[in-house]
């Protein structure tokens, strides 16, 4: 029962605020209530005891009833078209002080908290003025009449600030305006990503590849040339991928990415060694990081258009998947194998279209290398060892991809 | 690549569909719960407001003389606005006539999305406009109206793009624009209903006659109940 009176009681607490911008209490500071009706009058003795219990750093606290601003008609009249106004569903900016005298008033409110409580309709409004805004800070309603602790809890948090001395003042006022700023903010985003890979990159001859892509396995692993993976694997496949990254001042970024594509191994048909070949195939796995050049440009007021460059490196795994019908150790046990890894290089260009900072459209085309490692010195016996698959594979990509992005 | 397209196509139709909110124009949240169904709409299009670049070629196509022709557009935009609001948004509104400038407030300028801005005058808070006694729920301002050629409302709204607007233009014009920027406003609550920038674009034909500027000015007033929204 008392657990259900306390979520029902911090439900209530919780669905009355329309809106908030942060704010703090301070030590010293100076309580102003303003009640529009008779019926809303609190005492001021008690909001301020129920503020300084629980939060002793307030003291000195001064509370006091802020008739003088209902003395002032042009301020009156603000207040009561804010009475009229107020709603559930509202933004600051659309409470603002229209008249120049009372936004001057508002603006000058700096670190006291002028509480307004005003009725309509049976519910009453909490609306609080504070800093050096013209509009106000928060806006809570509640149902019926509202009570000191019920103000004080809803309106102050439990950490008391010490009031800001004359010079920090001046160095906040130096702060440049969020709005204002020159330099964009951090632009993160999740994204996938799906397109296609494969050994011809565009507008190159196509003799350049011609053997490469005719090339087949013979007895599971004879091989003219085994440098390139083109040579033994499809080259044609869906490139899959999960992308996480960000843009820092608008211009420069990295990306982390995980590529997923699934290569069949081209084993000779009319070899009939392979005629028991159910499946054999290589799925591949890369993961690596990208540095991006980028420049945004707003094509409209929801769209923008960022023409990107990328460079960087990538890891690649191979996972062999082959199945065969009766398996006996033979030549198959001996069968081609690839490195357990290799790494590589990215290069790319491509552009983001983005829809109101929230989704982006990208678009990407590059090539992307992976090679062997050479951990040791070959050594005079170099020419003697065994070649290694795959020493040197180049593929070309056009992947797509969708983007949730951020702001911060 | 035949795995691609079909991708791609998803991904942009995708988006395009995410696409639906106009950025010129934007409606107070509380619109629908305040708009009254059986309203007194006064309509208040001040003559002063109306705008036209390029007067030396409207002048030529129209058969106006340069030195009539804003006061000949001016008569024209009068009457046609007033029939096309009648017809397209408010069938029994009435008309607020000349307003002296010591009733308005100061210039305000009201944020209609991140780079789209109208300036208007407004009554001062506390100030209902009354037309012989009777106090109209809901005024529509036309704050102002632009005749142009490919002066469109991104062009001459959007803060990015008010800077591009080339006064020696290159290549001869294709459009004819109107653009025009009004507020809803709530004249009972004192505050603004629906307020943005709504515009209308012919292809110029052989000439642009009074007729043609009267379906220009029709199509923005078609244009503008769309923008306006739920009405009463």
């Amino acid at each position: 029962m008392i657990l259900r009176i306390i979520f029902l009681s911090a439900l209530a607490a919780w669905s009355n605020q329309v809106f908030t911008t942060p704010y703090n209490l301070y030590s010293g500071g100076e309580i102003v209530v303003i009640a529009m009706d008779t019926s809303l009058q609190i005492s001021v003795h008690d909001l301020c005891a129920e503020i300084v219990r629980g939060r002793p750093d307030a003291l000195p606290l001064r509370c006091r009833i802020g008739d003088e601003w209902l003395r002032d008609s042009v301020t009156l009249n603000y207040l009561r078209w804010l009475q009229q106004n107020a709603a559930q569903k509202m933004e600051p900016q659309l409470l603002r002080a229209r008249d120049p005298a009372v936004a001057a008033r508002l603006q000058e409110v700096q670190e006291r908290h002028i509480i307004t409580l005003a009725s309509r309709n049976d519910t009453s409004w909490v609306i609080l003025f504070h800093g050096e805004i013209s509009e106000p800070a928060a806006l809570h309603y509640f149902a019926g009449l509202t009570n000191p602790s019920q103000l004080a809890r809803t309106l102050f948090r439990r950490k008391v600030e010490p009031l800001p001395t004359a010079e920090q003042k001046a160095f906040a006022r130096t702060q440049p305006d969020s709005y204002f700023e020159e330099a964009p903010p951090f632009l993160g985003w999740v994204g996938t990503s799906t397109g296609i890979s494969q050994a011809t990159v565009p507008l190159t001859p196509r003799s350049w590849y011609r053997s490469t892509l005719q090339n087949q396995l013979e007895n599971f692993r004879y091989i003219s040339d085994s440098s390139s993976a083109w040579n033994f694997v499809e080259d044609e496949a869906l490139l899959n991928g999960l992308r996480v990254g960000g843009i820092w001042h608008g211009f420069i970024g990295a990306e982390l990415f995980v590529l997923h594509s699934r290569h069949g191994v081209k084993y000779s048909r009319a070899d009939t060694n392979h005629s028991r070949i159910l499946d054999w195939h290589y799925d591949r796995w890369e993961i690596g990081l990208v540095g991006i050049l980028t420049k945004p440009y707003a094509i409209s007021p929801q769209w923008d258009l960022s023409p990107q460059g990328f460079v960087g490196f990538n890891y690649s795994f191979n996972r062999e998947t082959f199945a065969v019908q009766d398996p006996r150790p033979e030549m198959a046990n001996l069968r081609l194998q690839l490195e357990p890894y290799y790494k590589g290089a990215i290069a790319a260009i491509g552009a983001r279209l983005q829809w109101k900072k929230m989704v982006g459209l990208d678009v990407r085309t590059g090539i992307s290398s992976r090679g062997r490692t050479v951990k040791q010195d070959p050594g005079m016996q170099a020419s003697d060892s065994e070649t290694i698959a795959g020493a040197f594979t180049l593929d070309y990509f056009l992947t797509a991809g969708l983007q949730w992005t951020f702001r911060k | 690549m035949g795995g691609l397209y079909p991708v791609l196509a998803i991904l942009w139709s995708a988006v395009l569909t995410s696409c639906s909110s106009n950025p010129f124009v934007r409606h107070h949240p509380q619109k629908a719960a305040w708009i009254a169904s059986p309203a007194i709409v006064a309509v208040y299009l001040p003559s002063d407001k109306l705008m036209v670049s390029r007067s030396a070629w409207f002048a030529g196509r129209t058969g106006w003389s340069e030195s009539l022709l804003h006061d000949s557009l001016v008569a024209l935009a009068d009457k046609t606005l007033d029939e096309g609001l009648r017809t397209y948004a408010f069938p029994g509104m009435l008309r607020l006539s000349t307003i002296s400038k010591s009733e308005w407030g100061p210039v305000e300028g009201r944020r209609v999305s991140e780079f789209v801005f109208v300036r208007g005058h407004f009554p001062p808070q506390g100030k209902k406009l009354q037309i012989e006694e009777s106090t109209p729920q809901l005024v529509l301002f036309m704050h102002e109206v632009t005749l142009g050629l490919e002066l469109g409302r991104e062009k001459l709204y959007d803060i990015r793009r008010t800077h591009q607007i080339s006064l020696t233009p290159t290549a001869p014009p294709k459009y004819l624009t109107l653009v025009a920027s009004w507020t809803l406003w709530d004249n009972l609550r004192q505050q603004s209903l629906s307020w943005g920038i709504s515009e209308a674009k012919h292809p110029i034909s052989s000439a642009a006659t009074p007729g043609e500027l009267r379906k220009l000015f029709l199509d923005l007033t078609r244009n503008m109940a769309t923008d306006l929204g739920g009405l009463p």
